[in-house]
């Protein structure tokens, strides 16, 4: 009978151990804290994004590289008072080879270069599609971690023809995975 | 039976218990990396910003030659009194250049960078390195008299990692001064410039010649043999709105010295090297200003040399000059440095030239020296052996209209780096 209660006991706290590790390893679980290194990745990338963006503007990639893009759009929509159309999907490959050349390695990003154009009559900002930047397959490949900047830029430089025009350039730059 | 059931039982409940012992203490252990690795990016951010937006202090450390590594009291790249935020000043990088020919007699070192930024029990490493990096090959040459002048050049302009940027507008400007050598002096008679234009390719390579122009300028009877020709090549790279430029001295051949310092005003080269003093004209010379950042846009290049006097504080005794208040003044402040190197100082330096060409002789031969006033730097505390869990921050600067990518790379020293 003695025997009896001491393995009852045994088995008693043999039970009694699983439940308190597996209390422990739960409630560890849940006070886990956030992920907090993420939260500096995308901070530093918020800062990367623009100084690339102020860095090219400063420089006058911008007129160099879609000059004639941005004299194009802005020429169809004085026209015809329309954006041209498909142009969201045209592929910038210049300016993702500079943005790849320039960013660290590992980065993914996608610029969208949209111009702004005046619609006077109806007393409107449109917003008409350039097309696009990136350095990857953005219908395969998920970005994680990213970042989306935004950036206005009143073009200076040269060609002549383009100086005045107003750019909105939408980035996404982040990792993959 | 029931006493091997109970041995059984407690021996279970021991297998148990320093598995979940083990559990309980590598599940904190992840937690505490991501903290660690979270310290790891503040570090990194904060000493980056204090790096490319900050002046240090003394402000003016870049130029004055009175403060030296020992006495800099705050480190800070940043142009004082700059408004425009991640412009760096040309000058306070220049204190971090150490040529493989001749050592910065102000250097400031990676231990004592690393104890001024806070950085001790953290191993990182500094790159300051032009956005288009421009290499200069020279493949061929050309023979006048007793000297060999570099002709042919091939040009790589490449980014940060290496990658040869193609379809780069490439200007080269090969600039030769003829100067009458005199007793004690010589005399400039005249300069030439040519250039040459080429677009890199799919490597980022590109071939200037300039074999028929030297052929040309030599075969002209006042090109004489017996003539002083002081020749360089200066290249500027133009790629969808960015520049760089680079020097190259191209009659240096051999061991020739032909890199210096400039820090302020005061010049340093190596002390092997032979003054020579120029006359211009009027007016005593002896060095080169380029205005390179305005080569793209001032068609005229002759108009972008600008002669400029250097004082030389050595005397005809070859001793220190301290009858000079700028020399006697170098001379207190690097006691030391007067054996060691050739000092000099230019009265005004010019703030738009990216680099100084300095004539003078080596081995009685005459060569210009190339002084490039932003110089790469890559510094690190240990063997540039970076640790997997390192963090790596950029960001994008200008030097003198130039831009350069500034790159730190943060890790722990008890990770297992030095």
């Amino acid at each position: 009978m003695t025997a009896r209660r001491g393995q009852v006991r045994v088995v008693e706290a043999v039970l009694a151990v699983f439940m308190v590790v597996a209390v422990v390893l739960l409630l560890m679980q849940f006070t886990r804290p956030l992920r907090s290194v993420y939260i500096r990745e995308t901070s530093d990338l918020r800062r990367l994004g623009y100084n690339l963006l102020n860095s090219m503007a400063e420089n006058n990639v911008y007129e160099k590289v879609l000059g004639d893009l941005i004299y194009e759009a802005s020429k169809r929509f004085s026209s015809s008072g329309r954006c041209p159309e498909g142009w969201e999907e045209n592929r910038l490959n210049d300016l993702a080879f500079f943005a790849s050349t320039v960013l660290p390695q590992g980065l993914l990003f996608r610029m969208d270069v949209y111009t702004v154009q005046y619609d006077l009559a109806g007393g409107r900002a449109v917003l008409c599609p350039l097309g696009y930047a990136a350095n990857f397959d953005v219908g395969k490949v998920s970005m994680t971690e990213a970042e989306p900047i935004i950036y206005t830029y009143v073009c200076t430089g040269d060609p002549d023809r383009v100086r005045g025009s107003v750019l909105l350039v939408h980035l996404t730059i982040g990792y993959s995975g | 039976m029931e006493t091997v059931l109970e041995y059984l039982a407690v021996a279970l409940l021991l297998v148990v218990i320093i598995l979940a012992a083990h559990q309980m203490l590598s599940a904190p252990a992840a937690t505490l990396d991501t903290v660690r690795q979270e310290q790891l990016y503040t570090v990194a951010e904060r000493v980056l910003d204090k790096i490319v937006l900050t002046p240090g202090f003394p402000e003016d450390w870049g130029t004055n030659i009175a403060v030296s590594a020992d006495n800099l009291q705050d480190f800070g790249l940043a142009l004082a009194g700059s408004r425009e935020p991640y412009r760096v000043d040309p000058d306070k990088v220049m204190r971090l250049a150490n040529l493989s020919t001749l050592p910065n007699p102000l250097l400031l070192n990676a231990s004592r960078l690393a104890q001024l930024l806070g950085l001790e029990g953290y191993g990182y490493r500094l790159r300051i390195v032009p956005m288009l990096r421009v290499i200069i090959m020279p493949i061929g040459y050309y023979t006048y008299g007793n000297y060999r002048y570099a002709s042919t050049f091939r040009v790589r302009v490449e980014n940060i990692q290496g990658l040869g940027v193609p379809n780069a507008d490439v200007t080269g400007m090969y600039v030769i001064v003829r100067a009458q050598p005199g007793a004690s002096d010589a005399t400039v008679e005249a300069k030439n410039v040519s250039t040459a234009r080429a677009l890199t390719d799919a490597l980022g390579e590109c071939v200037l010649d300039f074999t028929p122009s030297l052929q040309q300028y030599f075969s002209s009877p006042q090109n004489r043999p017996d003539k002083w020709y002081f020749t360089f090549l200066i290249v500027h790279v133009e790629w969808r709105g960015f520049a760089s430029v680079a020097g190259y001295a191209t009659n240096a051949y051999g061991d020739a010295p032909a890199e210096g310092y400039i820090i302020g005003n005061y010049v340093f080269v190596n002390r092997t090297i032979s003054p020579t003093p120029i006359i211009k004209g009027n007016k005593r010379s002896g060095a080169v200003l380029v205005k390179d950042e305005l080569l793209q846009a001032v068609p005229e290049y002759q108009e972008l040399l600008n002669f400029t006097a250097v004082v030389w504080c050595r005397d005809s005794t070859g001793g220190y000059r301290d009858d000079d208040p700028l020399c006697n003044n170098a001379g207190k402040v690097l006691p030391s440095a007067k054996q060691w190197y050739l000092i000099g100082y230019i009265r005004y330096v010019e703030p738009l030239a990216s680099h100084v060409f300095i004539f003078a002789q080596f081995r009685g031969n005459p060569i210009a020296i190339v002084v490039n006033r932003i110089p790469s730097i890559d510094i690190s505390s240990g063997r540039g052996a970076v640790p997997a869990n390192a963090v790596r921050l950029t960001r994008m600067c200008t030097v003198y209209n130039y831009p350069f990518l500034v790159e730190l790379t943060v890790w722990r020293e008890v990770e297992g780096f030095p």
